[in-house]
Parts: C-alpha cells; structure tokens; sequence
C-alpha cells in the first residue's frame, strides 16, 4: 500500500529545473532509497516533503489524502520527521537540555518526555549521557541525539539525509542495523545517499534521480550495484590508471621530506592518506603541516578542507581569485606586471572544464563542483612541490571525482608528494600509498595500504585498538 | 579586460528615495519641495565665489571618502575620520605657527620645507592616530567602530583643550588657534583660488583628483591593494594564502589616516589659515555617504563628491531663500540620504546573498 505518491512534482528555480516531473511511490513500512549525484535534486525533493520548499507543478499524496505543507510543523503535524545532514544541535547545553528545547514548541509534558527518551533509549540499547554538554559527545552519540530528537515526537515516516557520512565503518555497520530496527517497528524510512553498497544492504526500494530526472525507481533486488551506479551518472564508470609501481624509479629516502611539527616521513611520488572519523584534530593536522610547508619553503597545493571558508572570495571573478593565490608571480615591486594572467586563467578552466567558461564571472555564481575544480587547477598550477588535498571531492559529481582522482595519482607519478586527507576509507584506501589514521589528535601509523583490516582500521578510529 | 558595467543601482535608488522623503518632510512645514530642490541644486551656480566653495566641499568630501572607502574593502567599518581629521587639523595649525622659528621664512626654500614639514607632520599624525584603532582591533580584540567612536570624542576633547590653553588667537573672541604664518599661506595665491575669486577652494582639489587615480591604482593594479580587497571580503582564506591580519590592518587604516590627515590639510593650509574649533560639518561621516554612493570605486567617488557637496552648499542657503526651514534642516536632510543609501545597499547586499 502507497503511503506517500510524488505525483508529477516539478520544481524550478529561475531557469534551473531541480526537478522535472518527478513521480514516485513510497510503499508502508519499507526503507526507500532515493539516490543520485550532487544536484540530481535528492534534497529538493525531501524539502518539498517537509514543506520547505513548495513544488512549482505537481501534488503528493499522504495516506491517499492531498497533502501541500507549507512549513516544516505541516510535515511535523503528519508524522514526518527529518534527521539532518549537518547536525543541528546546540552545542553548549546537555542533551537534556536540547530535547526539552525541541519539544518546547510542541505542547508536550516533561514527564512525558522523560518516560518517551528513556523508553526508547531502552529500545535500542543505547547509553546517552544526557546529563553531559553535547560538544563533548562524540560524533556517533550526537547523531544518536539526533535521531533522538525526531523519535520523541512519534513520526511515523523518518527521513535521513545521508546519514553515514560522517560515521567510521564500524558506526555505519551498526547505524545499518538500527534502521532495520526501526522499519521493523513500523517506521517507514526515506533513505537519501550516495553510498550503494548500503543502500544495497538495507533499501528495499530504490529511487534514481539524474539531473532532476527520474531515472528508475525499482525493487532495490532487481538492481545491482553497479547497475545503479551506471544510471545515476549516466554512463559507466571509469576506472584510474594507477601507476605500475615497480616501474617507477628513483624512489631514495634522500628526497623524503620530514615534517618536524608532525613528526612524519612524506615520501616523493607517493601518496599519503589520512584517515579519521570527522573531528579527530583534521584541522589542527592540517594547520600543522602547512605551517610545516612553510618553514621548509615548499612549494604546495592546499586543496583545503573548507572551500567557502579557506579557498575562495566569492564576490571575486576567476583571474582575480587565481591572482591573490599566486600573486608572488605576477608582481613586479608591488605592481601587476604580467598580461599572461587571462590566458593562464583560460587554460586551467579549460583543463578541468570549469563551466561556464566566464572568466570576469564572480566565483560564487558557479556551481559548487565548478568551483571545486577551478580550485583544484588553481592549486596545481604552479606545479608544487607537495600537495595537500582535503576532501577533494566533497560537493563534486562522480565524474569530476573520478578527474581528481586521477590529476592526485598522476601528481604522484611525476615525483610529487600528495597528501589526501579524507573523511571516506574507501578514496583513502583505494588511492593512497600509505596512510596514517587520526584519532583525537593523535597520529596512528603509517600503514601501508593492505597492512591493516577494514576491522582494524575502524577500531584504530574509534580508539579500541591497541598497538 | 573587457568592458562591463559592473553598477548596481541601490545606492543611486536609495539617493533619490531620500530626497523624495525630505520632499514630503518639505511639504509637511508648508514649503513648496520644488523650491527647496531648486535653492538645494542651484544656489552653487551662483558664483564663481558659491563654485569656489563647492568645489573645496567636494575636495574635503573626496578625501574623507577615500578614508571610509579603503578600510571598508579591507572589512573595516572606519567611522573614526571624524576624529583624526580634528587632531590633523590642528596639528597643523599649530605648525603653522611655529616652524618658521626652526627653518625660516626668509628664504623660499625655507619655505617650502616649512609647509612640507607641515603636510608630512600631519599626515604621520593622521596615520598614528589611525593606527590606534588598528592598535586596539589586531591586540585587542576590540571592534574598531567602537574603539573609533570613542576616539573621534577623545580626539576632538584633546584639541579643544590644547588650542583654547595654549594656541588660542589673542585677537579673537571666538574658539580658534592664531593664523599661522603669514609665509605658509601660500595657497592664497594659487591659480585656483584666483580663478574663484578667493573663495575656499584650493590646489587640494587637484591632489584629491589624483589621489582617487593613485587609490584607484593601487586597489586594482598593486599586490597590496589586491591582498586589501581579498581580506576584507574573506579574512580566513586570506590568512591561509599568507595575507597577515596586522599588516591589512594597519595598511587600511593608516592609508584612511593620510587622507584624514588632508582634510585637515586643506581646511588649515588651503582655506581657514587657523584651527577653528567645530570646522568640520562632520566630513568624517559624510565620507560614508560619498564612499557608499560610489559603491567605494575611488573614480566614482570623484562625483558623489561632488554631489553631495552642491547638496551640502545648497543647505546653508536655506535659510536666506525660505520662510520656515532653517539650516539645520540640511542635516534632517542629509540624515535621510545617508539612511536611505546606507538601508538600500544593505538590503541589496543581503538579497544578493540569499
């Protein structure tokens, strides 16, 4: 039995279709998937659904009834709840404190609430300390705080928004299980991802979203894995050139570098990953290491971990966000000398088919996987000596990823070092050479890459593993 | 590079949102708005005496501007001219009286090392005295509106004392410093002074011009200007690319600090020849105006300037040319330009954000 029908939905903003005659059924006590690329309109369409957005064109239909929210109390009076992405928890209260401020608006008994929080906590066995600030939670226990806070109102149908990103392998694993759980409780679970080795696991429908199209929405046991991956970018998968390594030459430890700050070895032509749940003293590390960069007067890349925050000036136009990155080279005693600097801007945006080719157009009005790859050619221009690059395909489709990917293995393979750091295993494990794996500031390792277990390296995250 | 016209309109809708306000405000005491537009936009036509003094308006207007304007791209909001103006001023009025005992006036190299020592004396103070905010935003993390706003106060206190105790003109009854020498006032005999029948305007005019090419230059052709604009629009990703805080703190305000310093200049050496206390109709502020009416392009500037001084001459004409508004109501005037330009670029500002 349907208990929500997308029927015909079409959403535009401006010119831009997120969605195009969206229709889609999500059957009672089921998990369903939607899946899809970066701007394939997965999150306008579950907006829509906790009304905050409004379809341009199109209705949907609850329990067979009408259903047009207006705000997210619509979907909240309806049952629906929504775990976001981005955690949004306010920090420095307890735990206790958060759910009472949730419940707050909603006329609901302390006591109550009390009974509800324990009762479910008893459900899924899990150990809240509610009494404790939530900025001393770890990761894992705030996403349970999350969840939380969407459980104590009693929808009947939960919607999370990529849940996993965040969470280490072992996390994932049990997180798996306690969505199972719920659907088994009569819950019925809108799953958003782009994890299909999950969604594989534990969907039992799936939904595909292509540039605001509707590609398929299937039985998850009818598709495979890799037939899902194929609709969703349009087109099979490339697999990277990995260099042979037995070929390469010239590896001595004479042209490692050492970073004293770090106290870690970085060898030439390989790639070093650094793994770690989100948290874990990322940012120090990489504070560390660029400061280490400087002191030894190399010459870097620094892909950084935040593209709004360290990386670009939106209000600012391509050449100009590429001049302030490498002004040492085109100033002449303060003053702008070279009238190259267009052409070298025309030839990065070419390289990495950063669209639309507009050079004098700020660089907040592209797309954020557009600007991604203009960070990245701008990174590499220069040819550096060592690359850092966090995160590089946060916000990127599959086929800009799979471009990074290569232009990192390819840096590697010239005699470049190249640190990835990177809060997914599998781009860790599956580029790098050797990796260290951060744990409350602490560096574990290197490893070699098939050194250690998936196990391993999920206890390693989670501070169980002893060495 | 190629052509493009790079204006948003919000500050020009908001200008003339405020005047069409002050109109209806003009209507509300019974006079004729059309009158009060005429006498407002006309009376600098007069003369070339009433051009003349426009045009030292627009010169005092042009510098202040470039003072709010070039910290505003670093992300400063420098509402502190105010202050640096006043000491600037009277650092050179008091300059003016006694350097000529150091290099004399006999000679004219004497002369024109006294009125350099002049401009550059005043122009470190400007500076200094900008630096102090500077000071308290990198070291201590004070927010500089209020570190300026507290200084244009202490500033203007500091002056009045040490020019009414020790400087004040024993052949006048009125709150002033003593001309200063008789050799310093050169710019009395200036072309442009002549051409305008003595009236206030002087070389500065030509110098402000300038100085909006150099600040034009400098923002868009030099490493510093380009390392200005890329902190203040995003302090973190400056930081990481090696652009120091201190250095874009002090460089903005210190640059707002040497054209403070000029309005001082050009009241002292180019028109008033003394340090009258209360000289100023609050340029510093007025500056705002004219920085965010050009949306802070150092050329359009040039004629905000302008503008805003022919409003600022029409203003004191008020009260001869009608029956029940008086000049003070310039003020009421000037606040609801600057409040309609300042409300429509913020609103526009935000709408783009979003």
């Amino acid at each position: 039995m349907e208990l929500i029908e997308f029927k015909n939905i079409s959403k535009k903003f401006g010119s831009f279709m997120a969605l195009e005659k969206v229709s889609v059924n999500v059957r009672r006590h089921t998990i369903h998937a939607i899946i899809g690329e970066n701007g394939a309109g997965k999150s306008t369409l579950v907006k829509i659904l906790v009304g905050i957005e409004q379809p341009t064109t199109g209705q949907i239909y609850l329990r067979t009834e009408l259903y047009s929210p207006k705000s997210a109390q619509d979907a909240f009076k309806n049952k629906i709840g929504l775990v976001h992405q981005h955690f949004q928890l306010a920090e420095e209260l307890t735990g206790w404190e958060h759910l009472k401020l949730v419940v707050s608006q909603q006329k609901f008994d302390f006591n109550d609430l009390q009974k509800r929080t324990e009762s479910l906590m008893k459900k899924f066995n899990w150990l809240l300390r509610l009494e404790d600030k939530i900025k001393n939670y770890s990761v894992g226990d705030q996403q349970r705080l999350e969840i939380l806070r969407v459980l104590i109102l009693e929808p009947e149908i939960i919607i999370f928004d990529e849940p996993t990103a965040v969470l280490s392998p072992d996390e994932i694993h049990q997180f798996l299980d306690f969505m199972l759980n719920l659907k088994q409780q009569g819950h019925t679970l809108i799953l958003i991802s782009h994890k299909l080795n999950e969604i594989k696991k534990v969907s039992d429908d799936v939904t595909i979203l292509c540039r605001g199209e509707l590609i398929e929405s299937a039985r998850t046991d009818q598709l495979s894995v890799e037939a899902m991956a194929e609709k969703m970018i349009g087109r099979k998968q490339k697999s990277i050139q990995m260099p042979d390594k037995t070929s390469v030459s010239g590896i001595n430890s004479s042209s490692d570098i050492f970073l004293n700050e770090l106290n870690l070895k970085i060898h030439k032509s390989q790639i070093m990953g650094v793994a770690g749940v989100e948290g874990n003293g990322q940012s120090e590390f990489i504070q560390k290491l660029l400061m280490n960069f400087k002191t030894l007067n190399l010459s870097y890349a620094d892909i950084s971990e935040d593209r709004y925050r360290f990386s670009i000036y939106p209000q600012k136009n391509l050449v100009e966000n590429f001049l302030i990155r490498h002004r040492q080279h085109f100033f002449k005693n303060g003053v702008l000398q070279s009238s190259q600097i267009n052409n070298e801007v025309q030839k990065i945006i070419e390289n990495w088919d950063v669209r639309p080719m507009d050079l004098q157009m700020p660089i907040g009005d592209f797309s954020g996987g557009n600007q991604q790859k203009f960070v990245i050619g701008r990174e590499l221009w220069h040819n550096p000596d060592v690359i850092l690059a966090a995160h590089p395909c946060r916000g990127v489709d599959i086929g800009a990823q799979e471009k990074i990917h290569q232009a990192l293995v390819d840096k590697a393979t010239q005699g470049h070092s190249v640190i990835l750091l990177s809060s997914d295993l599998d781009e860790v494990l599956k580029l790098s050479d050797q990796f260290i794996i951060l744990f409350k500031g602490q560096i574990f390792g290197p490893y070699a890459r098939n050194q250690l277990t998936t196990t391993q390296i999920s206890q390693i995250m989670n501070g169980v593993y002893e060495i | 590079m190629k052509f493009k016209l790079g204006y948003d309109f919000s500050s020009v809708i908001g200008f003339f949102a405020g005047l069409f306000i002050s109109s209806l405000l003009v209507f509300l005491f019974k006079e004729n708005p059309a009158h009060i537009l005429k006498v407002l936009s006309g009376s600098f036509l007069q003369s070339k005496f009433d051009l003349g003094l426009t045009l030292f308006y627009t010169t005092c207007f042009l510098f202040s501007g470039l003072a709010f304007s070039i910290p505003f791209k670093a992300g400063l909001f420098h509402i502190g001219a105010e202050g640096q103006i006043v000491i600037s001023a009277m650092i050179a009025a008091i300059l003016g009286q006694t350097v000529f005992k150091v290099f004399g006036v006999n000679t004219p190299v004497g002369v024109v090392v006294g009125v350099l020592t002049i401009i550059t004396v005043t122009v470190l103070f400007g500076i200094l005295s900008a630096h102090v905010i500077s000071f308290f935003k990198v070291f201590k993390q004070s927010h500089e509106v209020v570190v300026a706003i507290m200084l244009n106060f202490i500033f203007s206190a500091v002056s009045t004392y040490i020019i009414l105790h020790f400087f004040q003109n024993p052949e006048s009854q009125n709150p002033e410093s003593g001309l200063i020498h008789q050799a310093y006032q050169n710019f009395k005999g200036d072309f442009i002074k002549i051409y305008f029948d003595q009236s206030a305007v002087s070389s500065f005019l030509i110098v402000a011009v300038i100085s909006s090419f150099v600040v034009w230059f400098f923002e868009n052709k030099t490493k510093w200007g380009l390392e200005l604009r890329a902190y203040g629009e995003n302090p973190q990703a400056a930081e990481r690319m090696g652009i120091s805080k201190i250095k874009i703190n002090f460089l903005a305000l210190g640059l707002a600090g040497v054209f403070s310093a000029f309005v001082g200049l050009t009241e002292v050496l180019g028109s008033a020849y003394q340090f009258k206390i209360g000289f100023s109709p609050s340029y510093g502020f007025l500056g705002i105006v004219v920085a965010l009416l050009a949306q802070g392009h150092p050329l359009g500037m040039v004629v905000s300037a302008f503008i805003m001084a022919v409003l600022h001459k029409g203003a004191s004409d008020l009260d001869l040319e009608t029956q029940y508004l008086t000049r003070d109501f310039s003020k009421v005037l000037q606040s609801i330009i600057i409040f309609c330009v300042a409300g429509a670029v913020y609103i526009n500002y935000r709408r783009k954000k979003s």
